[in-house]
């Protein structure tokens, strides 16, 4: 016990220097996690570290290249092997596209359901965010307001009835497909 | 001569007052952004604001945004008229802990000279709420007043949950202290938490207890910068001391004194305990680089010494007052101004449209700068490697000179309060 508290107070001395911080940067995201890994050993020329963060998450990508992105997984092979950290780059925005198509999507099904046409919708939000860095100025407001547009549309059941607001599929679709439109190259 | 102790600190009130209701509402950082997004609509999940959602915080700055400001003003205006009921708050809670006229002078003056009260007071962050309610807290349980002070002490928890460790000590040690207390503290502690925690969770659903897993996992690992965190890349303690030295030495005095007094009388008092508690709790898990986590530590101190009632923490104090004086040459004769990240926002919108990289309020800065593709230095380290090999032109906003330079061109836009960073923009030629 006492050793973690000399480890402690040691630790509040330790020399350092400042980061940034985003409090979307968390984990509870393999695939915000494994962007972070990726890009992290890819700028560093270690691509053995980028093919394992890869290999965490070699579900989601065969998920989503199954039904999303039929390239995707091609995609991160290509860069891998050919040790393209740009192509990495784009493939890891390929991958982040085709989860945001399916959270939102997923979020149409569930309209109904606030709650968790809402986890949906803000959720595919975190990852338009941890990509937002690669979009240029215009694309990125556009994708934010398209986003903004579909959480208005999933509606609010206010508190206890009061601010309640009915769930609009077609505004929703519409604002789905104005954010995919946004992101596309 | 009392009175014209009075009569002074009453006269450095109004100058310090004046000097900060002068400054016009500006967003510091993405916290207080996320702050003015919430009062505007209120959703955790979308950081508006963060979790745990400060609902005491965001409850009071909706009030004033449906009186009229709008919610910029509404969060500035909240933050620097709470910090400026600290001081007299101070003095409030040190006389009826029991101290003597000119311990409560002391404790009036102690406070209003802190040298991190106008960076809280300009924040637009709840730190200064939750310590209002905190002290009234402990002013309340001074007198005796328990539905008071649990009415208090789960405003301040709803204004700010991270002081939980110190307000939950000092309660629970009040609780053990006076059994006939024991029901009215509980019922009226947990109804006030029920009231804004329930109405947050009825608005969030479940997602909230997911959130709060995932964010407070983040904080001690990830973004937080505490004590707990790996990384090696970390700025400590001892390097804020190294920025604000001055600061850090008054800090360090009413330290020392503190614990020779409780070394020579130990007492166990929820004063004492909030105040061993602040001290620890922000040392060990809030982030060295937000030098406004020292606010509620050394308010507590200022106060238990003055409530002391020893001749030796008295004279510690009257030092420390004129030492911390000294600070304010460095505050009052400067010009008022926007934040630095607005002036550098302000200085960027003349700038082409281009490439950003930024390891300061990057939420913010995407919100203002809608032409400019901006990536957060968080996510890779190294970034600029890849922003340097393009030919566009490329900024980069840092809060640190020892970054690494693009080149020679550095404009830089100066803190407007002590702890406050001053802000950098680099371009890459």
């Amino acid at each position: 016990m006492m050793r973690v508290f000399y480890a402690l107070l040691i630790s509040l001395f330790v020399a350092g220097q400042a980061h940034a911080y985003s409090y979307a940067a968390a984990g509870k995201e393999p695939l915000i996690d494994a962007r972070e890994a990726m890009l992290k050993a890819a700028l560093e020329g270690n691509f053995e570290a980028a093919k394992a963060a890869a290999n965490e998450i070699s579900e989601e990508l065969t998920y989503l290249t199954q039904d999303y992105d039929s390239g995707l997984s091609e995609a991160f092979e290509n860069a891998l092997a050919s040790q393209d950290t740009p192509a990495l780059s784009a493939a890891i925005n390929r991958a982040f596209i085709a989860e945001i198509t399916r959270r939102l999507q997923a979020g149409a099904e569930n309209l109904n359901d606030y709650q968790t046409s809402k986890v949906l919708v803000v959720k595919s939000k975190r990852f338009f965010d941890s990509m937002a860095g690669e979009l240029p100025g215009e694309k990125r407001q556009a994708a934010d307001e398209a986003l903004r547009h579909a959480l208005e549309a999933i509606g609010n059941p206010g508190v206890f009835g009061v601010g309640k607001r009915e769930p609009d599929l077609a505004a929703y679709n519409a604002a789905v497909e104005a954010t995919l439109k946004a992101l596309a190259n | 001569m009392l009175r014209l102790g009075w009569g002074l600190a009453l006269f450095c009130y109004a100058v310090l007052s004046i000097w900060l209701l002068r400054h016009p509402p500006s967003i510091p950082t993405d916290d207080a952004f996320f702050f003015v997004n919430g009062t505007i609509r209120f959703s955790v999940l979308e950081f508006r604001p963060h979790f745990p959602g400060y609902p005491g915080f965001i409850a009071l700055s909706k009030l004033l945004y449906f009186a009229g400001l709008t919610a910029k003003q509404a969060v500035f205006y909240l933050t620097l008229f709470s910090a400026l009921t600290l001081p007299p708050l101070s003095a409030w809670a040190a006389k009826t802990n029991g101290a003597s006229p000119t311990g409560t002078l002391l404790a009036f003056a102690g406070v209003l000279t802190l040298p991190f009260l106008p960076l809280v007071s300009l924040s637009m962050m709840s730190d200064a709420t939750g310590i209002a309610f905190f002290l009234a807290a402990l002013a309340s349980i001074g007198r005796g007043h328990h539905g008071f002070a649990s009415a208090f002490a789960g405003m301040a928890l709803a204004c700010r949950p991270s002081f939980f460790i110190p307000i939950g000590l000092s309660l629970f040690i009040e609780w053990c202290l006076k059994k006939e207390a024991r029901f009215t503290m509980f019922i009226t502690t947990a109804a006030t938490l029920f009231l804004f925690f329930g109405a947050v969770v009825l608005l969030e659903g479940e997602s909230y207890f997911l959130e709060a897993l995932r964010f407070t996992e983040g904080h001690f690992t990830v973004w937080g910068n505490t004590s707990f965190e790996q990384a090696t890349k970390r700025d400590t303690w001892l390097d804020a001391a190294t920025r604000e030295p001055l600061a850090f030495i008054t800090l360090s005095l009413l330290i020392c004194t503190a614990a020779y007094a409780l070394f020579k009388k130990p007492q166990l008092t929820p004063l004492t305990i909030a105040t061993l508690s602040a001290l620890l709790w922000t040392a060990f898990a809030q982030n060295p680089e937000n030098l406004r986590h020292v606010l509620l530590p050394t308010v507590l101190l200022v106060i238990w010494l003055a409530s002391l009632r020893a001749r030796s923490t008295r004279y510690v104090l009257y030092i420390s007052v004129l030492l911390q004086l000294n600070l304010w040459s460095q505050l009052e004769l400067q010009p008022t101004s926007d934040s630095p990240l607005d002036r550098s926002i302000g200085y960027l919108e003349k700038q082409p449209n281009s490439l950003l990289v930024t390891n300061r309020g990057v939420y913010y800065l995407r919100d203002r700068l809608p032409k400019h593709q901006i990536k957060d230095a968080y996510y890779i380290d190294g970034e600029e490697r890849l922003t340097i090999q393009t030919n566009s032109p490329a900024w980069k906003l840092t809060g640190s000179t020892e970054d690494i330079k693009w080149c020679e061109n550095n404009y830089s836009f100066g803190s407007r309060t002590l702890g406050e960073r001053d802000l950098h923009i680099q371009s890459n030629c």
